[in-house]
């Protein structure tokens, strides 16, 4: 529950950083902390309290396994989303940095 | 007037002949009025003498008058190239589009 | 057997050839390009028959079923939209041809992941998939904005990120909202959930994804990326952008609302359109720069196509859609033999081409006439279907609509009297290379059929928009319980 309240916060932090600061660095880290804020948010959306890790061992029963295992399917889409955010954000300073190297500044306009 | 043109559209046989009509006279009138020709023609200018360069009148002039008079530049000074503005408006759409989903969905 | 769903890696092995011939052999890479647009074109002309007796086809990825599996899922509406990418695809790599003078490698790279996040995301029946396309083709898009290097095209390239970036995350954020309530991510399956029980976090899901692909689609206020985008970037590109990135917008829009969500969205996506439509017109009457009016033109004519879709008249959507495309790939042409003679994208430095370029001036004609709707052209067609559903349900809309057009055929007629007419008397004879000239007397032949056979092409968008709303089918066919 308290991983809700923290991915709403992470989420609110993150689009005030991109909407409202000027520096360019400050609006990629704030994008980088709005999509981990989803990524809190889809990762706690297939938790089971007391639940095990999603891998079925040898001598486990089917129906204790899907009783008590925590989802692996937003972990994989976490895995993916991560992925993606990782090759914006290396694309974005990629650009920030030439252009600062054509213009020198890192402001927004 | 609807359902005439719908009448007439539908029926490639007529439309197909009087595009053929239609071409041939705009073909033999463009023949007749070359480069040439054109320049000799002045626009009709309510019977006063114009001078030579106000004959035609600049494109540009032309529209910035229509655009002052409905007052449409007011539009064109909200589009900067303000990073931080346009990411206000995405987010006045969102807002947007989330509440009215959430009282009318 | 389906050859649709060997499009993507057909692109994929374009992307891998392209990259792998080294710079010496520059005239490879739009060979590879053009080979492997052509292979994807010969794909879907292949499965023509099978859409036509199936209704609608879907591949299993890997095999596995629905709900679990992943699925591509082609109906009509799909193969209409892939036909529309293979038209703009040939297009811009014809214009991009001689537009694009250096190290060509990276280009067509990009524009080949470009046109496969395209094809993936107009033909998947997953909603986690499309996002994934939508990224390939998004962060594609943002490499390919910087491409020419310059200092405008780089500061639009970081701000075109930044922004599109913020929606698809957005759209993932939608996807979360979705998968927590209905606990599926295939269309289908959440289709036929939705119908029993859709709660508030399932609509919100629905409302940021919709948020997500208007600004794919550059719909007000998701619009404001691309005056600029277009205006820093090559021909080519901006016709990619504004001819598919827009209709991938529009099908994906239409996809989760009338097909998945089954949602009423009238209300706020009339409202959306008016603004869309008055935006771009206004905004396009005022600009001096080429390409920045052909990019608020096409702002303006996706609010038309928003606003068929708020009167609930779909085939209207599909066909203004299809006419969107059509007129931008006559005009970006006509825009790019045009800057290339004047060697400026400034309206007020040109003029005067009309006299010596009568194919110019006809495809241009054509375009300009198609976009004001005139009679006799495309443009009518679809406008008409739209003043009729206007008519019909909330007449404000069609006011509304009639005087954009009035303001459309402003600024498409000051367009033509800029580049042709203006202040000069003559400015020489354009030339323009044979494919270009092709590509352009043939879409515009293509306008003025459609123009002309009314009544047929309307029954047509009749069916191609019916097979997008046919749920029951739709949800059976996927989930194979037929």
């Amino acid at each position: 529950m308290i991983t809700y309240v923290f991915s709403l916060i992470f989420v609110i932090i993150g689009v005030y950083a991109i909407a409202i600061k000027e520096n360019l660095i400050k609006k990629v880290i704030g994008l980088s902390i709005f999509t981990t804020g989803i990524h809190l948010l889809l990762i706690s959306l297939g938790y089971r309290f007391g639940g095990i890790a999603p891998i079925l061992l040898e001598n486990m029963g089917l129906s204790y396994f899907s009783t008590t295992a925590v989802d692996p399917l937003p972990q994989a889409l976490v895995l993916t989303s991560i992925v993606i955010e990782l090759s914006i954000t290396a694309l974005a300073l990629a650009l920030i940095i030439k252009n600062h190297k054509m213009i020198g500044t890192l402001e927004a306009s | 007037m609807i359902t005439i043109l719908n009448l007439l559209v539908d029926d490639w046989v007529a439309v197909s002949v009087l595009s053929v009509v239609l071409t041939y006279v705009f073909y033999r009138f463009a023949k007749t009025d070359s480069v040439v020709s054109s320049a000799s023609k002045k626009p009709y200018a309510c019977g006063l003498s114009v001078s030579p360069d106000l004959e035609i009148v600049p494109s540009p002039s032309f529209y910035k008058t229509i655009v002052s008079v409905f007052r449409m530049g007011a539009i064109k000074k909200l589009h900067k190239d303000d990073l931080s503005t346009y990411l206000i408006w995405m987010l006045f759409g969102v807002v947007f589009v989330s509440c009215y989903l959430f009282l009318f969905g | 057997m389906t050859y649709f769903n060997m499009i993507v890696p057909v692109l994929l092995a374009a992307v891998f050839f392209i990259t792998i011939t080294s710079g010496r052999h520059k005239h490879y890479h739009l060979s590879f390009a053009l080979g492997g647009v052509v292979l994807s074109a010969i794909f879907i002309l292949l499965d023509f028959s099978k859409i036509v007796s199936d209704k609608i086809m879907v591949y299993y990825q890997l095999g596995w079923k629905p709900p679990l599996g992943i699925t591509f899922s082609v109906d009509l509406l799909n193969y209409v939209v892939c036909l529309l990418l293979i038209f703009v695809a040939v297009s811009a790599l014809a214009i991009s041809r001689t537009e694009i003078r250096d190290d060509k490698r990276e280009f067509y790279a990009l524009f080949m992941l470009f046109l496969l996040g395209l094809f993936g995301a107009a033909m998947t029946g997953d909603i986690f998939n499309l996002f994934v396309f939508f990224e390939i083709f998004s962060i594609a898009s943002y490499a390919l904005v910087s491409y020419t290097g310059r200092k405008k095209a780089v500061l639009s390239s970081i701000k075109y990120l930044i922004m599109g970036s913020f929606s698809t995350s957005l759209i993932l954020l939608g996807i979360v909202f979705v998968y927590g309530s209905l606990g599926t991510l295939n269309m289908a399956d959440i289709a036929s959930k939705m119908a029993l029980s859709s709660t508030t976090a399932t609509i919100l899901g629905f409302g940021l994804l919709i948020s997500g692909f208007m600004f794919k689609a550059a719909i007000a206020p998701f619009h404001a990326w691309k005056p600029s985008v277009i205006r820093d970037t090559p021909l080519s590109l901006g016709l990619m952008f504004t001819a598919s990135g827009t209709i991938i917008g529009l099908y994906a829009i239409f996809r989760l609302v009338v097909t998945v969500g089954n949602l009423n969205l009238s209300g706020m996506l009339i409202a959306l359109s008016f603004v869309t439509m008055v935006l771009g017109a206004v905004l396009a009457l005022q600009t001096t720069n080429l390409k920045k009016l052909l990019a608020y033109s096409a702002i303006s004519q996706t609010g038309y196509v928003l606003l068929a879709f708020g009167l609930l008249s779909y085939a209207g959507f599909v066909y203004h859609m299809i006419n969107l495309v059509l007129i931008d790939i006559i005009l970006f042409i006509v825009a790019y033999v045009v800057i290339k003679h004047f060697g400026t994208s400034d309206l007020d430095k040109m003029g005067g081409l009309g006299v010596g370029n009568p194919v110019l001036f006809g495809s241009a004609l054509v375009a300009v006439s198609a976009l004001a709707g005139l009679p006799l052209f495309n443009g009518f067609s679809s406008k008409l279907l739209i003043y009729q559903a206007g008519i019909q349900v909330f007449p404000i809309a069609t006011l509304i609509a009639m005087l954009v057009s009035v303001l459309t055929l402003a600024y498409s007629s000051k367009m033509l009297n800029m580049i042709f007419f203006s202040n000069r008397k003559d400015s020489g004879v354009v030339n323009i290379d044979y494919d270009l000239k092709i590509i352009m007397v043939t879409i515009a032949v293509f306008c003025v059929v459609l123009g002309i056979f009314q009544g047929y092409f309307t029954g047509l968008m009749e069916i191609i928009a019916g097979s997008g709303l046919d749920r029951e089918l739709y949800i059976k066919t996927v989930l194979g319980l037929i």
